[in-house]
C-alpha cells in the first residue's frame, strides 16, 4: 500500500459520492411525483476489488399489483355510480318530483277532486293539465334515459381513443426497456413510465402483467385477452350516431375478442369501460323497459270500451294514447311507447278538444261514451279511473319488478329498483376507494421517498467526503515533507 | 439502503381520505339535522325507497279524500237545509188542509188556498237550491234547474193540469158545473187520472228535470256513498200532488161533500208528502254519517301512516348532532395533525 494508492483510493471515493448526491437530489427533485420509485445509490465492489456505484430501483411487485387490481375495480365501480347517478337524476330529487310515481299520483289526486265535483269545467282542465304532465315526464325521462346511454357511448369512444393510444406509448416505452436493459443502461425512468403507463392504463381497462426475460412486459386483459404482447393490440369500437329504446350499442371489440360487460350493482366491471358498457347496456335499457310498462300500463287503464249493450267495436285509446294508437294487448313490453306516449288531443281544448270527454268517455265516437246524457253530475268513469291506478294488473316479468302489481305500486317499485342498486353501488364504490387508496399509500411507503432520509444521507455523504478530502490533503503533506526531504 | 417505510407523499397523503370522508358526512349530517330526514333517501333506503315513496303518495291521497270530503259534507249540509224548507212547507200545507177539513167557508178555503201556494213556492225555491253552482235535487244532472215553478205564468204543470182536468170532465176546474161532480168521480179522477200523472213518466216532462241517479262520491278508498237526492223522489212528487189538489180544487166551485173527500184525499197526500221528505232526509243523514267516520278514519289512517313514513325515512335529529359534533371534532383533529405533519421536517433542525 503506497500514498498514492492512498490519493487514487480517496479519488475514487470522491467520485462515487458524487454520483451518490446525484441520485439523492434526483430523488429530492421528484418526492412529490407518484410515479417515482426512489432509487438507491449502493456502493459495490468488483471482483479485482475496485469499488464502484450500482443504482437500484425501489420496487414491489406484490403490492403494485395490488394496487393497479385496486385502481382498476375501484374505478369501474366510480364509472357504475355516475350512471346510476345520472339515472336517478332524471327521477329528480329526494322526493322524486319528476318521477313517474309522484307524477301519476299528482294526476291521480286531481282526477279524485273532478269526480268530487265532476260539473267543474276547470278541475276538467286541470285534470287534463296533469295528465299532461305525466306524458311529458314520461316522454322525458324516456328521452333523457336514452341521453344517458348515448353519453356512455360517446364516453366510451374517448377512453377506447386514449387507451389506444396509451398501448402505442407503452409499446414504445417497453421498447426502449428492453434495449435499455440488453445494452446495461441504468433504465429507471423507463421503468417509472411504464409503470405510470400501466396505471393509467387500469383505471381504463383491468390488466394483468406479465414480466418476462429481458425486463420485457406483456399485458392482458382480466379475462385473458391480449392487450400488448411485442405489439400492441388494436382495441375497436364503432360510435353508434343516436339511441332510441330499440338501438343496441356496439361491443367494444378488444384484439378482435368482444369485452364484456359487468354485472352487479357491486360491479365485476375492471376499469370504467366494462362498468360503462353496463350503464349502457343494461342499467339503462332496463330502466327504458320499466318507463314502457308504466305508459303502456296507462294506455291499459284510461282505454274506452264499446258501451253498447252488445259490444262490437274494440278497446280504444282514451286519455293517454301513443304514436301507434292502438291499445296494446297482454302483459308485453311495447318498446319506445313511453317516448311517444300524449294525452288524447280530442281532450285537449287548445287543439280543439273537449275536456269534458274525460268525465262521460266516447272520445272515440258515441258508442263509447258511459254518460251519452251529459249529465254533469256523473262521476262513476272518473271513478273508475281512480281506482284502476290501483289495482292489480299485469306487467311482462322481463321489465325486472312484479308481473303483477297495482300501476302504482310497479312504479313505486321502480324507484326501489334503481335505488337499490345505487345505494349498493355507492356502499361498494366507498369501500373500494378505500382500499385503492390504502395499497396507493402502501405502495407509495414503499417506494416513494423520504425527505428525511434523503437529508440524514445527504449528511452522511457530506461528512464522508469531507473525510475523503481531508485524507487527499493529509496525503498531499506527507509527499510535500517527503519532497522537502529528498531536495 | 431503505431504512424507513413511510414515504413523503404517503405522509402527506395520509389524512386526505379521512378529512375528505369526514367532510363529505358533515355536508350530509347538516342537511339531515334541518330537514330531519335522510339526505339521501334513496342511497339510505335503497330497494325500500318504493316504500317510502307509496307512503308519500298515500299520504296526498289521503288528504286529497278529506278535501272532498270537506266539498260533500257542505253539499250533504245545504241539501240537509233545503230539505229542512221542504219538510217545513209539508207541514204547513198539512196544517192548512186540516185547518180547512169539512168546511165550506169561502173566506177560510182562500185562505188556505193561499197558504198551500205559498208552501208549494217555498217548496219550489228550496227544491232548486243550488250550492257550488250545482243544483243539489238534479240528481246527476246538476247544471239544470230540477224543478218547474207551477205558479208561474204559463208554466208547463199547470199547463197540463188544466188540460188533464178538462180532457176528463169537459169543463174547466173553476167552470160552475164543477158543482155536479160527484164524490166518486172525483176520487175516480184523482186517485185514477191525476195521481198517475205524478207517478208516471209525465213527472219527468211536466213536473221535473232532474235525474233518477244521484252523484255518488268516494269518501274512503274503498266506500262510495249517494252525496244527493233528487227531486223524483215520492216525497217530492205526493208534495206536488197535495199542493196541485190545494191550489186547484179545494177552492173551487164543488159541492160540500166533494169538498170534504178532495180535502181527505189531499191530507193523505201531504201525510206522504211530509213522511217522504223526512225519509230523504235521513238517508242524506246516513252519508253525512259515513262521512264523518270516513274521516276519522282517514285522520287516523294519515296520523299512522305519518308516523311509519317518519320511521322509514326519518332521522334521529339528536343522534345526528351528536355525530355532527364528534365528526367536526375528528375533521380539526385532522387538520391540526396535518398542519403539524407537513412541518416535521429535517430540515428544520439542520
Amino acid at each position: 500500500m503506497s500514498l498514492t494508492s492512498a490519493l487514487s483510493t480517496a479519488q475514487t471515493s470522491l467520485s462515487n459520492y458524487a454520483t451518490q448526491t446525484s441520485v439523492i437530489s434526483r430523488n429530492i427533485s421528484n418526492a412529490s411525483d407518484p410515479n417515482y420509485a426512489r432509487r438507491d445509490a449502493v456502493l459495490t465492489n468488483s471482483l479485482i476489488g475496485a469499488q464502484g456505484v450500482s443504482i437500484q430501483r425501489a420496487t414491489d411487485t406484490a403490492l403494485f399489483f395490488r394496487s393497479i387490481a385496486d385502481t382498476s375495480t375501484s374505478s369501474a365501480q366510480n364509472t357504475l355510480l355516475t350512471g346510476l347517478s345520472d339515472l336517478k337524476n332524471i327521477l329528480g330529487g329526494n322526493d322524486y318530483e319528476s318521477s313517474p310515481s309522484v307524477l301519476i299520483a299528482t294526476m291521480r289526486d286531481t282526477l279524485a277532486t273532478y269526480a268530487a265535483k265532476p260539473a267543474e269545467a276547470t278541475l276538467a282542465q286541470m285534470a287534463i293539465a296533469d295528465a299532461v304532465t305525466v306524458a311529458n315526464g314520461l316522454q322525458e325521462a324516456s328521452q333523457a334515459v336514452q341521453t344517458v346511454r348515448f353519453e356512455a357511448d360517446k364516453e366510451i369512444e374517448r377512453q377506447v381513443d386514449s387507451l389506444n393510444e396509451l398501448l402505442a406509448r407503452f409499446e414504445i416505452n417497453n421498447n426502449k426497456v428492453v434495449s435499455g436493459t440488453l445494452t446495461g443502461k441504468d433504465v429507471s425512468a423507463e421503468l417509472d413510465e411504464r409503470e405510470g403507463l400501466i396505471k393509467d392504463i387500469s383505471s381504463i381497462i383491468g390488466v394483468t402483467q406479465v414480466s418476462r426475460s429481458g425486463n420485457d412486459m406483456a399485458l392482458y386483459t382480466s379475462d385473458g385477452v391480449t392487450l400488448f404482447e411485442t405489439i400492441a393490440r388494436p382495441v375497436d369500437f364503432a360510435p353508434s350516431s343516436g339511441f332510441a329504446a330499440s338501438v343496441d350499442g356496439n361491443q367494444v371489440f378488444v384484439d378482435g375478442v368482444p369485452l364484456a360487460a359487468g354485472q352487479g350493482a357491486n360491479t365485476t366491471g375492471r376499469g370504467s369501460l366494462q362498468s360503462l358498457i353496463q350503464i349502457r347496456d343494461d342499467y339503462a335499457p332496463e330502466m327504458q323497459t320499466q318507463l314502457d310498462e308504466i305508459a303502456r300500463a296507462l294506455v291499459v287503464s284510461f282505454a274506452e270500451s264499446d258501451q253498447s249493450p252488445t259490444p262490437t267495436l274494440p278497446d280504444e285509446p282514451g286519455l293517454f294514447t301513443w304514436a301507434s294508437g292502438t291499445v296494446p294487448t297482454g302483459a308485453t313490453i311495447v318498446t319506445g311507447i313511453a317516448s311517444s306516449i300524449t294525452v288524447n288531443p280530442a281532450l285537449i281544448q287548445s287543439l280543439g278538444g273537449d275536456p269534458k270527454l274525460l268525465r262521460d268517455g266516447g272520445i272515440n265516437g258515441a258508442a263509447y261514451s258511459s254518460n251519452p246524457t251529459g249529465a254533469t253530475g256523473y262521476s262513476s268513469l272518473l271513478d273508475s279511473y281512480v281506482l284502476t291506478l290501483d289495482e292489480p294488473m299485469g306487467f311482462d316479468a322481463a321489465a325486472g319488478l312484479s308481473s303483477s302489481a297495482s300501476l302504482m305500486e310497479f312504479a313505486a317499485q321502480s324507484i326501489g329498483w334503481l335505488e337499490l342498486n345505487r345505494s349498493d353501488a355507492e356502499s361498494a364504490a366507498e369501500s373500494r376507494e378505500a382500499s385503492r387508496f390504502r395499497s396507493v399509500e402502501a405502495l407509495s411507503s414503499i417506494t416513494g421517498v423520504s425527505l428525511d432520509e434523503e437529508m440524514s444521507m445527504l449528511l452522511e455523504l457530506e461528512q464522508s467526503y469531507k473525510a475523503s478530502a481531508r485524507l487527499i490533503t493529509a496525503v498531499d503533506e506527507m509527499l510535500q515533507a517527503l519532497l522537502a526531504v529528498a531536495r | 439502503m431503505k431504512t424507513s417505510f413511510v414515504s413523503n407523499l404517503a405522509l402527506q397523503n395520509a389524512m386526505r381520505l379521512t378529512i375528505g370522508r369526514g367532510q363529505n358526512e358533515i355536508q350530509k349530517l347538516n342537511t339531515e339535522i334541518v330537514t330531519g330526514r335522510y339526505a339521501d333517501i334513496g342511497l339510505a333506503l335503497g330497494a325500500k325507497t318504493s316504500n317510502s315513496v307509496t307512503l308519500n303518495s298515500d299520504v296526498t291521497r289521503l288528504n286529497s279524500i278529506l278535501d272532498s270530503n270537506a266539498l260533500v259534507t257542505q253539499r250533504l249540509s245545504a241539501s240537509q237545509s233545503a230539505l229542512n224548507m221542504m219538510s217545513d212547507s209539508a207541514q204547513q200545507m198539512l196544517e192548512a188542509f186540516i185547518a180547512v177539513n169539512g168546511s165550506d167557508d169561502a173566506n177560510r178555503l182562500l185562505i188556505a188556498q193561499r197558504d198551500i201556494e205559498s208552501a208549494l213556492g217555498a217548496f219550489t225555491i228550496a227544491g232548486n237550491t243550488s250550492a257550488n253552482g250545482e243544483y243539489l235535487f238534479s240528481g246527476i244532472n246538476t247544471n239544470t234547474k230540477p224543478l218547474e215553478d207551477y205558479l208561474a205564468a204559463g208554466s208547463a204543470p199547470k199547463a197540463a193540469f188544466d188540460a188533464l182536468f178538462l180532457g176528463h170532465f169537459t169543463f174547466a176546474q173553476d167552470d160552475p158545473a164543477a158543482a155536479g161532480i160527484t164524490v166518486a168521480q172525483m176520487d175516480n179522477f184523482i186517485s185514477n187520472v191525476l195521481e198517475p200523472e205524478f207517478t208516471g213518466a209525465a213527472w219527468n216532462t211536466d213536473w221535473s228535470s232532474a235525474s233518477d241517479t244521484n252523484v255518488t262520491s268516494r269518501i274512503l278508498k274503498n266506500e262510495v256513498v249517494e252525496s244527493s237526492t233528487n227531486a223524483n223522489s215520492v216525497g217530492m212528487r205526493n208534495f206536488a200532488l197535495a199542493a196541485v189538489i190545494g191550489a186547484e180544487l179545494l177552492n173551487s166551485p164543488i159541492s160540500a161533500e166533494v169538498r170534504t173527500s178532495v180535502n181527505a184525499s189531499a191530507i193523505e197526500y201531504a201525510g206522504l208528502a211530509v213522511t217522504g221528505i223526512d225519509n230523504q232526509r235521513s238517508t242524506l243523514g246516513v252519508s253525512e254519517n259515513r262521512i264523518t267516520k270516513a274521516n276519522t278514519a282517514l285522520e287516523s289512517q294519515l296520523r299512522i301512516i305519518s308516523l311509519h313514513l317518519g320511521d322509514v325515512e326519518g332521522v334521529d335529529a339528536y343522534e345526528a348532532s351528536t355525530r355532527m359534533n364528534s365528526l367536526m371534532a375528528q375533521v380539526e383533529t385532522s387538520y391540526t395533525l396535518t398542519a403539524r405533519i407537513q412541518q416535521m421536517s429535517l430540515m428544520n433542525y439542520l
